[in-house]
């Protein structure tokens, strides 16, 4: 049974009479020990999609199971106890912790709620918890804001990790962040990962951060996979042409490997109706794909991609 | 051939604090020279200074910039707003907010336009046509007439290189255009201005902290760290050899494999390697006498706390640090 | 010259070295951001530079790269606290306020001490100037009462009723504008139509009314204020907690499974009280006006002397014996003033785009 499961997941946005499925029959699967990685640039409903498995908002159809039990129609109090068992890093470190309070509550605060230890324990646990994350255990009398971006993400992830969750979702844990920091960050993910056997579902518009990170790769354009691969057939051997456009645009810290031409047209666009959604970006778009819409199939053993030229 | 852009020892300094401790670099005609740098490492605030618009708080200490024979240091704010968007152009990184929301597209192409050039009204619309139509927005007649927020970030991103190159100015200075922009959209742009660089035969002063960035699209690069400039080079020299352990850890960090080996997707992933951190954070050394970057170099010695070493040529480039003539550390060992 | 040396000889530092001034904690959090939840944030530390003013990361200093706090890291908690009242005691016109506050709230303490007895007794010849008798400082009203004891015994039911009528309208006005701001849909535009509804009504004659059906006590007429001055303050905490909401901080209190009393009242209220802070000042200053209008019109409390009683008594004699109006008419004028000052300071200390905060 896998930890997380997620089947022809919709969420949708209304706005100003506009009907926008943001999330556009999503399935997926993040087994125990596993990091999915999901990519896509901005639009394409990944972070919609972090957010709707945690039930930070709600699907319209679908349904999310975790070890096999429904949540998605689950009313907040029920869905309390399985709060415990995922949780969220978020992006901005400096939008992601409340500035009024110390590191301390911050991270005693959801051991209260779940009414997880007595006060001494719960001290003990974020005292353990904050030197996991590489802090000292100082920081736990100080405010977010006498503190630097990667040591902010820091707390992010010691409050993600102090209700002992199985399953974290990373919504662009390093894309705010420098250079040096992000390799600090992933370093530490890594470590926590292997120590505390979490399982990541992380998402990110930077292809190369997720080539490095996850097990297995999704691609996502416009509310919907275009590609799952292990993440070394997915750079071996793209089949969908988003995907391969995405690596080929990846400028590469190499001059002596200069970039491809550019391979897509125009910009992002809403989804058109019927058809593939991707054909209006797509070089090699034929009448095929304007009638009917690629469903997401097995093109190797362990691979899928929705094009009909795959 | 004279540098189109000559920064002699510029220090920019803010009332707590100085920001960037005098930086010398050049640039060349029609050339792009990559400033390249974490947050904190004075790259804009270089780039503001040169063009004589940093905040009022902001004060330049001491140094030259010569462009075109004028020094802008001390440049009266008049020769200055001559030189601006004329000779001098600057794009920013959040189009949103650098174009003016309540103006079309076209009436803020054409201000720029008649500003510098004494052109009629139909003149100029002609021109912001063909300017629009020049970076790649299609219908560049109707859309001119469109606000801003019609446009998508690369789409306004265009609109700027359009008012930035309206008066082909000698110099460009693009302070981080694509960053907001998604990867294949920051493909096109970069390849726009690029394009446009080798046609009018501009410079290009590039900031960035994408290191792919100023591979594929620059001609030197210049690694700025707390204020000042630690190591300058061609791009190909300095990507081959990082001679600054600042610029070293900067490529190690990268999960981007630099080097040309091709397929084996498996040696660049968390299990089988580990990225190379650099510990600690630009603020360590505040305030201390030495390299800025000797309390987070893992090969500091002794004489890098007494005096911040100077740029000094090795290879084909310049380097500031006591031990870079030596050659470069083994890599970290893989995690298990 | 080869450009190489040219290089060289403009790279040497001319003088010497200049020495880093130690960073004044300038913060992390940048002067662009406009609160938790604003779009436009660009952060400083070590995040990606998003815009002009790079400044040096200032976020804990690490003295190895086990990122151990450095001595002058620890003092950095309390010197916030420290910078705003600093900051405060800087800003003049906050001074004055405070300290002609400070003075009024001192008399109304002290007016039991210093002015025993009802200043409603008739202890002195009627109509005496300020100065004829040393026995009446500022003189005696038309019935023979002391009007120093008036003014200081009129500050205490000012101040009382001032600040109670805030409170009661902070509170309510909190309350409704958290609810609405924070769960939106319905319940938003239900109360919202509520808050629309009595700020139709002019608040002053909405006063009247409630007085005239109640008696006119002091606190009937702190309960009609209260009542009459919330929609300000439930407009202002609804545009706070509907920004608020959006914040990443509290997609993650949600995520963890937080109560919706608990992120209202934990979690949210401690970051909107900034314009709460300022608005209350200019409530209670409000209060003061109406009350005082209140007694003028003989609709206030009948037992009580106060300073918009004083003002009413002295209308007849306005000709001959100004300084029966005037006086009160001073103090309050005076405690208003005060008030405003005061509000304006704390919003400059306060307002996050001060930079202060």
């Amino acid at each position: 049974m896998s930890l997380l499961s997620v089947d022809g997941l919709r969420t949708r946005y209304v706005t100003r009479g506009r009907v926008l499925n943001a999330v556009d029959g999503v399935s997926l699967d993040v087994d125990q020990g596993e990091t999915v990685g999901l990519v896509g640039e901005s639009g394409c409903g990944k972070s919609t999609l972090g957010k709707t498995i945690l039930r930070l908002l709600n699907p319209v159809e679908g349904s999310i199971r975790i070890r096999g039990n429904e949540i998605s129609d689950l009313g907040q109090y029920a869905l309390l106890p399985f709060r415990r068992r995922m949780q969220m890093v978020f992006q901005d470190p400096y939008g992601s912790l409340n500035p009024r309070q110390t590191v301390e509550t911050l991270l005693t605060t959801p051991l209260k709620v779940h009414g997880m230890g007595r006060r001494a324990e719960r001290r003990r646990r974020v005292r353990d918890i904050v030197s996991r994350v590489g802090l000292p255990a100082e920081a736990l009398d100080r405010y977010p804001h006498e503190f630097s971006g990667g040591q902010r993400q820091r707390i992010g992830i010691a409050r993600a990790l102090v209700l002992e969750p199985d399953l974290i979702v990373c919504d662009e844990p390093v894309s705010a962040l420098d250079l040096s920091i992000q390799a600090q960050i992933l370093n530490l993910l890594v470590d926590l990962k292997r120590d505390l056997g979490l399982s990541y579902l992380f998402i990110s518009h930077d292809l190369s951060v997720v080539r490095y990170f996850a097990d297995r790769v999704l691609v996502m354009y416009l509310g919907r996979i275009v590609e799952s691969a292990g993440h070394a057939a997915l750079w071996r051997e793209p089949r969908h042409p988003y995907t391969r456009a995405l690596l080929a645009a990846v400028p590469r810290p190499d001059p002596d490997r200069p970039r491809g031409p550019v391979a897509l047209r125009g910009e992002l666009s809403s989804a058109e109706a019927g058809g593939c959604r991707f054909r209006a970006r797509c070089r090699d778009a034929f009448d095929r794909c304007t009638s009917e819409e690629p469903a997401l199939r097995t093109v190797a053993p362990g691979h899928l991609a929705a094009c009909h030229l795959a | 051939m004279a540098p189109v852009l000559d920064v002699r020892d510029l220090a920019v300094g803010f009332p707590s604090q100085i920001v960037v401790h005098g930086v010398s670099f050049h640039i060349d005609p029609g050339e792009t020279l990559a400033l390249v740098g974490e947050s904190g490492c004075g790259k804009s605030v270089t780039a503001f200074a040169l063009m004589r618009l940093l905040p009022t708080t902001a004060r330049i200490l001491r140094g030259e910039v010569w462009f075109d024979g004028t020094n802008l240091v001390s440049a009266s704010p008049p020769v200055m707003r001559g030189l601006r968007g004329r000779r001098i152009a600057l794009i920013q990184q959040e189009p949103l907010t650098s174009l003016n929301p309540v103006l079309t597209v076209g009436a803020q192409i054409a201000e720029v336009i008649r500003r510098h050039e004494k052109l009629p009204h139909a003149a100029a619309r002609r021109r912001v046509g063909e300017l629009l139509d020049m970076v790649g927005i299609p219908e560049p007649q109707r859309r001119a007439e469109e606000f801003p927020h019609n446009f998508s970030g690369g789409m306004r991103q265009r609109v700027m290189i359009a008012m930035a190159v309206a008066c082909h100015p000698l110099l460009i200075i693009a302070d981080e255009p694509t960053t907001a922009l998604d990867v294949t959209i920051q493909a096109q742009v970069l390849d726009l201005l690029d394009g446009l660089r080798r046609q009018f035969g501009m410079a290009v002063l590039l900031i960035t902290h994408d290191l792919g960035v100023v591979a594929q699209w620059a001609d030197r690069a210049a690694v700025m760290y707390a204020g000042r400039i630690v190591e300058q080079a061609p791009v190909r020299p300095f990507f081959r050899q990082p001679r600054h352990p600042y610029a070293r850890g900067l490529l190690g960090a990268s999960v981007n494999e630099p080097e040309g080996q091709s397929g084996s997707a498996d040696s660049w992933h968390y299990t089988t390697r580990r990225l190379n951190e650099i510990s600690g954070s630009v603020a360590s050394a505040a305030g201390e006498p030495g390299c800025p970057f000797a309390p987070r170099c893992p090969e500091m010695i002794p004489a890098c706390r007494a005096a911040p070493p100077r740029l000094e040529p090795v290879g084909d480039g310049l380097v500031a640090c006591f031990r870079a003539a030596e050659t470069e550390v083994p890599h970290v060992a893989a995690v298990g | 010259m080869s450009e190489l040396a040219q290089e060289r000889a403009s790279s040497r530092l001319r003088g010497p070295v200049a020495r880093d001034a130690i960073p004044a904690a300038p913060r992390p959090g940048d002067t662009l951001s406009t609160g938790p939840g604003d779009m436009l944030s660009t952060g400083r530390g070590d995040m990606l530079s998003t815009g002009p003013g790079d400044m040096l990361s200032t976020g804990i200093v690490p003295a190895r790269p086990g990122n151990a706090l450095t001595p002058d890291a620890r003092l950095r908690g309390g010197a916030v606290r420290h910078r705003l009242l600093r900051a405060g005691l800087h800003n003049a016109s906050f001074l004055v306020g405070l300290l002609i506050l400070i003075a009024v709230v001192g008399i109304a303490l002290t007016a039991g001490w210093v002015f025993p007895g009802d200043p409603q007794d008739m202890v002195g010849t009627p109509t005496l100037w300020p100065g004829q008798d040393p026995q009446f400082l500022l003189g005696t009203d038309s019935l023979g009462r002391d009007v120093a004891s008036g003014l200081a015994h009129g500050a205490r039911v000012s101040l009382l009723v001032g600040v109670s009528a805030a409170a009661i309208g902070l509170v309510i006005g909190t309350l409704i504008g958290a609810v609405a701001g924070y769960f939106g849909g319905w319940v938003d535009t239900a109360l919202v139509r509520l808050t629309e509804l009595f700020q139709t009504v002019p608040t002053f004659l909405l006063v009247i009314v409630i007085v005239a059906i109640g008696q006119p006590s002091a606190a009937v007429i702190v309960l009609a204020i209260g009542v009459a001055a919330w929609p300000t303050v439930a407009r202002l905490v609804r545009a706070q907690y509907r920004s608020l909401r959006e914040a990443e901080f509290i997609a993650a209190a949600r995520s963890l499974g937080y109560s919706a009393p608990r992120i209202i009242f934990r979690e949210i209220l401690p970051n909107a009280m900034a314009p709460i802070i300022v608005t209350a000042s200019v409530m209670v200053a409000n209060a003061i006006l109406t009350e005082a209008g209140l007694s003028f019109l003989n609709m206030g409390d009948p037992n009580l002397i106060s300073w918009g009683s004083m003002i009413g008594d002295g209308r007849p004699l306005l000709r001959t014996a100004w300084f029966l109006c005037a006086l009160p008419g001073g103090a309050i004028a005076l405690t208003v003033l005060a008030l405003n000052l005061v509000g304006d300071g704390l919003n400059d200390v306060l307002n996050p785009r001060s930079g202060l905060v």
